[in-house]
């Protein structure tokens, strides 16, 4: 461990996570500019370059347009849900929590499935026109049920289990409102709303992409201010507590962020499963920092949504990102659970 | 096992309340609905009565859900019982824990990428589907017995159904027909579901229970610990390798029929412990008359609350058993079993 000082300024830097971050940064990049210059239309680089700085013909702008925003789509969303599942995991101290457990993917999908099965009503409730009617539904769902999870959940006190259970039950209930919206819509709405259901960065609005950056830039900042507590909180209450971090304050500030961010996600790209989880995790493993921190969760969650989508723009059929995603970490999960299961056997 | 006489005359006592349960909820289930038919009458077209409107209605369309629901309430309730005594978990159930969305996903791949719909099929892929998911969660859920993983389990259960489940829905993506079929399949339904696979599980229902009932006495000594059981006489592995089969017998088989059902597994194990306490050899036969009984009047209550139309049992449990959950969530401690 070295240090580097800038005038009142000290910072401990860690070779590994310098190195880690930089190999990471390193993968987005290369990612990304795969994703740029590379696409089925097979335009050449030089036309796509030219289109990045607006000289192109508007055909080849459109493409790059679209290309850019599905690049810049993966690397928010992937942030977004990085650190929040490191927001989450941080709080409850248990690895596999994410804020699926709040209940924020589940709910926002219960809003988001009714606006395009019944945009009347839904319409109506928010007093909005039928586009944003869909968007801010999925970000008020989300944000509502997880606010409802946390209500039922504190008793004197977030104690993750029951955070954890209470999440289980409504997330449960959430779903089956799902699945009964589906089987009352027209077939088309369904296929509509199942393919949202998976998680997907094809269409991705253009509009919503500065919002949404804004809203993960203030949250990232947010992190930072929180970080020393949060690591605090990492080893439990008690010497949390001892360590002065219990100011009372830094459990719901960073859930709320760890909500904001979660609920943002899923209203542009839809529920993206295990990502959440998986990027604190091996943010961790990589960076060898002592807990799941959420900038190095947001870096990781960006490499890897960048990753997976590239994978899933490369399979023979287009899948959306969101399969990726849950066939590639769902092995990583289980794996997770069952190391967890051992240690706290012995 | 030397028994205590007053124990067995209060377990015949709960045991003879609970049938009496069912007995009821299944003569509710036939009279009440879009149409309600008097009692009577029910009872006269069950008998061959004249073959009046109100006859056909009960016959033709009540008597096969409310059989479906009886068969799948039953096992159910058994394999809930069943997980929750192997791996001790107050949270398990076949729903939530993914045992039945493994079942989903054989069927699924069965179904929409293979092809194949003959009854028989579906049947052997919904268990080879519930046989995996049971096995992994048993290997893992044994693991924690020890270090009262409670939590930890019960994430990995609902993360696996929750993957087993997208897994399903990609396959559903790639063709709208398919799509069409399965949204109504994936509620979880009694009614309007196909009798000939109903007629086709029914001895596998009646086999996993047969093995559930006796698999509730190797519990007992279980429920000591492993070691203790291996003194009493016990062979442990025997008793965990029959508990998965007969959860995926009972899981798979309600699962080929009516879609996944959640909660059902969770709520009736935890009726029927209040009445028999923790006796597992009493409580798996109190849990299946207990599941029975409760996605019975389930079924009957989704035809009468949202009118004209009807409200899946699948959709009614979710209702009913969130709440359940919940109290058990809000508990100062999760105790394992």
């Amino acid at each position: 461990m070295t240090g580097l000082t800038l005038g009142p300024v000290g910072l401990r830097v860690r070779r590994r996570a310098v190195v880690a971050s930089l190999a990471l940064l390193l993968v987005v990049v290369g990612l990304g500019a795969l994703g740029l210059l590379t696409g089925p239309l097979g335009l050449p680089v030089d036309r796509v370059l030219d289109a990045l700085v607006g000289s192109g013909s508007p055909l080849d702008q459109l493409v790059v347009t679209q290309r850019t925003d599905r690049l810049l789509g993966a690397l928010l969303v992937g942030a977004a849900l990085g650190a929040a599942g490191a927001l989450t995991q941080s709080i409850t101290r248990n690895p596999v929590a994410s804020p699926d457990v709040l209940g924020v993917t589940a709910g926002a999908s219960a809003f988001a499935v009714a606006a395009s099965v019944r945009p009347d009503d839904v319409q109506a409730l928010l007093g909005l026109p039928a586009q944003s009617a869909a968007v801010v539904g999925t970000l008020v769902g989300g944000i509502v049920t997880a606010a409802v999870v946390l209500l039922l959940a504190h008793r004197g006190g977030f104690d993750g289990y029951r955070l954890v259970l209470v999440g289980l039950a409504v997330n449960a209930l959430a779903l089956a409102v799902v699945a009964w919206l589906l089987t009352r819509a027209e077939s088309e709405d369904a296929a509509v709303a199942t393919r949202w259901l998976v998680g997907s960065l094809d269409g991705v609005d253009h509009g919503l992409l500065l919002p949404f950056g804004l809203l993960v830039g203030v949250c990232l900042v947010t992190c930072l201010v929180l970080a020393d507590r949060l690591g605090a909180m990492r080893l439990g209450p008690d010497v949390a507590s001892t360590l002065g971090a219990t100011s009372g304050a830094t459990v719901p500030a960073a859930l709320a962020v760890s909500v904001l961010l979660a609920a943002g996600a899923t209203a542009v790209a839809g529920p993206i499963s295990l990502v959440a989880f998986a990027a604190p995790q091996v943010a961790l493993r990589l960076l060898g920092t002592a807990g799941p921190t959420p900038l190095a969760g947001a870096l990781t969650g960006a490499a890897l949504l960048l990753a997976a989508d590239t994978a899933a723009q490369a399979l023979p059929v287009a899948l959306p990102v969101g399969i990726v995603t849950s066939v590639l970490g769902a092995p990583f999960l289980l794996f997770l659970v069952a190391r967890s299961l051992r240690r706290t056997r012995g | 096992m030397p028994q205590v006489p007053r124990a067995r005359g209060r377990t015949v006592v709960v045991l003879a309340s609970l049938a009496a349960l069912v007995v009821a909820a299944t003569l509710l289930s036939l009279a009440v609905g879009a149409r309600s038919i008097p009692l009577p009458d029910v009872l006269h077209a069950l008998t061959g009565g004249h073959a009046t409107d109100d006859a056909v209605v009960v016959t033709s369309q009540r008597l096969p859900r409310t059989l479906v629901a009886l068969g799948a309430g039953a096992a159910l309730g058994a394999a809930g019982a069943l997980m929750q005594g192997h791996v001790r978990n107050p949270l398990a159930d076949p729903g939530l824990f993914g045992v039945n969305a493994g079942a989903a996903l054989g069927v699924a791949v069965l179904v929409f990428v293979l092809g194949v719909d003959a009854p028989g099929a579906v049947v052997a892929a919904a268990l080879v589907g519930a046989a995996a998911a049971a096995s992994v969660l048993f290997v893992l859920g044994l693991r924690s017995l020890q270090g009262g993983a409670v939590v930890l389990l019960a994430v990995l259960g609902t993360s696996l159904a929750a993957f087993l489940g997208a897994i399903t829905s990609s396959f559903v993506l790639l063709d709208r027909q398919t799509l069409d079929v399965m949204r109504f399949w994936q509620v979880g339904s009694v009614a309007g579901r196909d009798t000939s696979a109903a007629a086709l599980v029914l001895p596998l229902v009646v086999c996993g229970l047969v093995l559930a009932l006796a698999n509730g006495f190797s519990l007992r000594s279980l429920g000591l610990g492993e070691d203790v059981a291996r003194t009493l006489g016990t062979r442990v592995v025997r008793a965990r390798v029959v508990g998965i089969g007969a959860v995926t017998l009972l899981a798979g088989a309600a699962t080929a029929v009516c879609g996944p059902i959640s909660f059902v597994g969770l709520v009736a194990p935890h009726l029927a412990r209040r009445l028999t306490g923790h006796d597992y050899a009493a409580l798996v036969p109190a849990a299946a008359l207990a599941g029975a009984a409760v996605l019975l009047l389930a079924d009957t209550a989704g035809r009468i609350v949202a009118p004209p139309g009807e409200l899946q049992a699948g959709i009614v449990m979710a209702v009913i058993g969130a709440p359940i959950l919940l109290a058990v969530a809000r508990r100062r401690r999760v105790v394992a079993l």
